[in-house]
């Protein structure tokens, strides 16, 4: 049904647009590696441990915006289904 | 590390402010790129936030899904902030660093100077010494002489040369002086460097962000769905912890029946399967908790499941509940607790033992070993369940137990039906169950509320299948029960309840038992069965075969027109056909009525068949109708060259309709048909390919007509093939 088709395919665009974001959180530019002799050594340090954080971060929120995503796909999908079911009753 | 290009013995061989101000710069810029891209994700999830939540999707969902969006904001602004100050640190650092080796250079180059001199001067005072000493010799040798005039003259040269002597040492003393002070000060040049490189790792240190929230984003979604019920339920942070998830659980309980618990009840399962999703979450929180309260909440349960008006709230709690009890089982410690408590609930003391029994019984993943004590528990507590008065019909129904109210026994099919593996223990291994205990298991099923009276075994089979994780592996389990133990009333119910399990019960006696064990099984289950039983069982075996032929003929399947197909499709045929021999001969000789039932067989065969493939009705026709006539009752039949005739031909169309639908089955077919005769034609029609003299057609036909005389034991085929 007409109605049902605007829904899947509102969420299905919610869905890849928060996979995109996944996309491009997950391809956020890394520091790199230091040289400790070059920046310090303490800085370094505190630069390495920061950065591990930073990462984890990244990963959990591309992680996180990923299942946001599939969760609207999932969403999409089960009105796909009922539409589908719909769409074999002649007088619906 | 020393710069290189200098020379810092001048300052003990030691650089005093070490480092590269290029690289602090360029870590400072790479670190603000990520900030710079952590202000963009950022805006993208803000936006996505925004524009989801400004759009058409509506609802609870739709509200606890944005709420859930933007508990992900604090992490991304967290990291925008972190990376712009660790950016901005580094920047000082660099531009710090750049001005303290400013005061180095400076410094180096008045200390290289001033040793230079000093070291020049102390050249010169060493030559001057040379000087003073020859001076002194031409004294001493004028003296000696006697001469006042070459003495007066000697001396004034020596004292001159002595005092020059004098003041280049003294020069040379204040040089080293100067230098002194020059390493001094570089000395605390090097403590600044240390004090500030010390500052700014400080400040980067403190851009280092805590462990992301490791909630998932569904159980996140839980949480909003909770606190959007019920205001204050979810803690701020929306962080759960053991503690946190006991009070969810408790509080949940303690809501009043509506609309508000019905939500929470969604939110929670949602929030509990994703702490149970966290490693080590699920034992810390049974941990937590304890089992004295885990036994409460499942008595709390059966106390909802009496005031439960949308019969769904009860059993949404208890299965969000077990989520987290069938993980936490895994741990080797949880289990022994959770073992502990259903033994001592087996003792079935109260109404709050029967909850526990039957509650951790539902719970899906249970680990086996919990699961096997469980149901050893609850099969020696079978005697006192059978004793027990029943809990209704003053109590009403239960939505979360109802078995426990119309039936107590039901507990035993409730928790075999949910852990297959308990069930194996309990059904076929030497568990200790009787032939009593094995009725009142099969006597039980339907819906576990009415029905319940009476040998329903068909019913109690199915309850069993239903609520199995492995309906096929329970399947297999029931029928080794039934084949060990026997079965005391008409088995025609339970076999049509096996029969969606055919393939599985076949594959089972083909890897192990051998054919015979279906067929005795058959036997058994059809011992004194009914006319009616015996159509019924005849079209759920006709059911269950059809699937299996569906499958062999699938489009899907690579190999079921080539040179394998017939071979393949007689193999498949094969137990299904002994499948129906043993099933229709056992009841023919049960029946007394055999020309009714003849009838009804067929009718029940032709009402089933065309529905799931039409290409196989008219195999399945002609084989009941074949064994029937082999038993002559008098009916007017077909001899075996007859069937064998018209199975094959079947299965000529069958194989043209698969030729014709699926090009890669065609092309299977030509190439494994090369030297057989013309290729078939890529378009052609089912009519036009069985209209084809195909020599190789021909050849399939052959195989499973000898397929054929073997499995029903005919004479050899006549005229086909020869």
């Amino acid at each position: 049904m007409a109605i049902l088709q605007v829904r899947i395919d509102m969420l299905t665009g919610h869905a890849s647009m928060l996979s995109d974001a996944a996309t491009t959180i997950r391809s956020t530019p890394q520091p790199g590696r230091v040289d400790a002799d070059a920046v310090g050594p303490h800085v370094a340090a505190a630069l390495a441990e920061a950065s591990a954080s930073w990462d984890a971060c990244i990963d959990g929120l591309a992680d996180q915006a990923a299942a946001a995503g599939a969760f609207l796909a999932e969403q999409a999908d089960g009105w796909a289904r009922i539409d589908a079911t719909f769409s074999q009753v002649p007088w619906l | 590390m020393n710069r290189p290009g200098y020379d810092w013995s001048v300052f003990g061989d030691i650089d005093p402010t070490p480092g590269d101000v290029a690289a602090v710069t360029a870590a400072s810029r790479a670190v603000a790129d990520q900030a710079d891209q952590a202000a963009t994700n950022l805006a993208a999830l803000d936006t996505a936030g925004v524009t989801i939540g400004a759009g058409d999707w509506t609802g609870q969902t739709a509200t606890a899904f944005t709420a859930a969006l933007q508990t992900l904001l604090p992490d991304a602004l967290a990291h925008q902030a972190a990376t712009t100050a660790a950016a901005e640190a580094l920047a000082g650092w660099a531009a710090t660093l750049e001005g303290l080796q400013g005061e180095c250079d400076s410094l180096y180059s008045q200390a290289i100077a001033t040793r230079d001199q000093r070291d020049a001067t102390n050249d010169q005072a060493g030559r001057q010494a040379q000087t003073v000493a020859a001076a002194r010799q031409q004294l001493q040798a004028a003296t000696a002489a006697g001469d006042p005039v070459a003495i007066s003259q000697a001396r004034n040269r020596h004292l001159d040369a002595a005092r020059t002597l004098d003041g280049l040492r003294q020069t040379a003393a204040n040089l080293t002086r100067d230098l002194d002070r020059l390493q001094a000060a570089a000395q605390d040049l090097a403590s600044r460097h240390v004090a500030s490189e010390g500052v700014y790792a400080d400040a980067v240190g403190e851009a280092r962000l805590p462990a992301p929230n490791a909630t998932a984003f569904t159980g996140r979604v839980g949480n909003a769905i909770l606190a959007a019920a019920v205001p204050g339920i979810v803690p701020d942070s929306g962080l759960l912890g053991p503690a946190e998830a006991a009070a969810l659980i408790d509080a949940v309980l303690d809501l009043p029946p509506g609309e508000a618990r019905s939500d929470a009840v969604a939110g929670l399962k949602l929030a509990l399967d994703a702490l149970a999703a966290q490693p080590g979450m699920a034992a810390a929180i049974i941990a937590h908790i304890g089992t004295d309260k885990v036994e409460e909440i499942y008595g709390d349960i059966l106390a909802v499941g009496y005031n439960d008006p949308a019969g769904t709230d009860a059993p949404g709690i208890l299965d969000a509940f077990n989520g987290i009890v069938a993980v936490a089982s895994h741990d080797p410690q949880i289990a022994e607790t959770l073992t502990a408590m259903v033994q001592a609930a087996g003792a079935v003391h109260d109404q709050h033992d029967l909850a526990v029994l039957a509650g951790i019984g539902r719970a899906v993943g249970l680990a086996d070993d919990v699961a096997l004590a469980l149901a050893a528990a609850v099969t020696a507590a079978m005697p006192t369940l059978e004793a027990l008065p029943h809990l209704g019909p003053t109590h009403g129904t239960n939505s979360a137990f109802p078995e426990l109210v119309a039936h107590p026994e039901a507990l035993l099919a409730v928790v075999l039906g949910h852990h297959p593996a308990a069930a194996t223990s309990v059904l076929v291994d030497d568990s200790g169950l009787n032939d009593d205990m094995l009725a009142i298991v099969l006597a039980l099923g339907g819906d576990g509320v009415d029905g319940l009276v009476g040998a329903n075994i068909g019913a109690a089979v199915g309850h069993l299948l239903a609520g199995a994780d492995d309906p096929d592996a329970m399947a297999i389990a029931i029928a080794e029960a039934i084949k060990e133990h026997g079965i005391a009333a008409d088995g025609a119910p339970t076999l049509i309840e096996l029969a969606p399990h055919i393939d599985a019960l076949v594959d089972h006696a083909m890897a192990g038992p051998g054919q015979q064990w279906l067929g005795e099984l058959f036997t058994i289950l059809l011992s004194g069965t009914t006319v009616e039983g015996a159509v019924a069982v005849t079209a759920a075996l006709l059911d269950g075969s059809v699937d299996i032929m569906a499958d062999a003929v699938s489009p899907a399947s690579d190999w079921a027109i080539a040179d394998q197909a017939g071979r393949e499709l007689a193999h498949a045929l094969r137990p299904a056909f002994q499948s129906l021999k043993l099933a229709i001969e056992a009841a023919m000789n049960a029946s007394n009525a055999v020309g009714d039932s003849i009838d009804a067989v067929l009718d029940a065969a032709l009402a089933i068949i065309p529905v799931k493939l039409p290409g196989i009705q008219q195999l399945i026709y002609n084989a009941v109708k074949y064994v029937i006539t082999q038993h002559d009752f008098n009916q007017p039949g077909l001899n075996s060259a007859q069937f064998v005739d018209q199975t094959t031909e079947a299965l000529g169309g069958l194989v043209g309709q698969v030729l014709a639908d699926n090009p890669a089955a065609l092309e299977g077919f030509n190439e494994a048909s090369v030297g057989y005769g013309q290729p078939v034609p890529a378009g052609a029609t089912a009519e036009q390919i069985a209209a084809m003299d195909l020599e190789y057609m021909d050849n399939i036909t052959l195989v499973l007509a000898m397929e054929l005389e073997q499995i029903l034991n005919l004479d050899p085929p006549q005229g086909v093939g020869q």
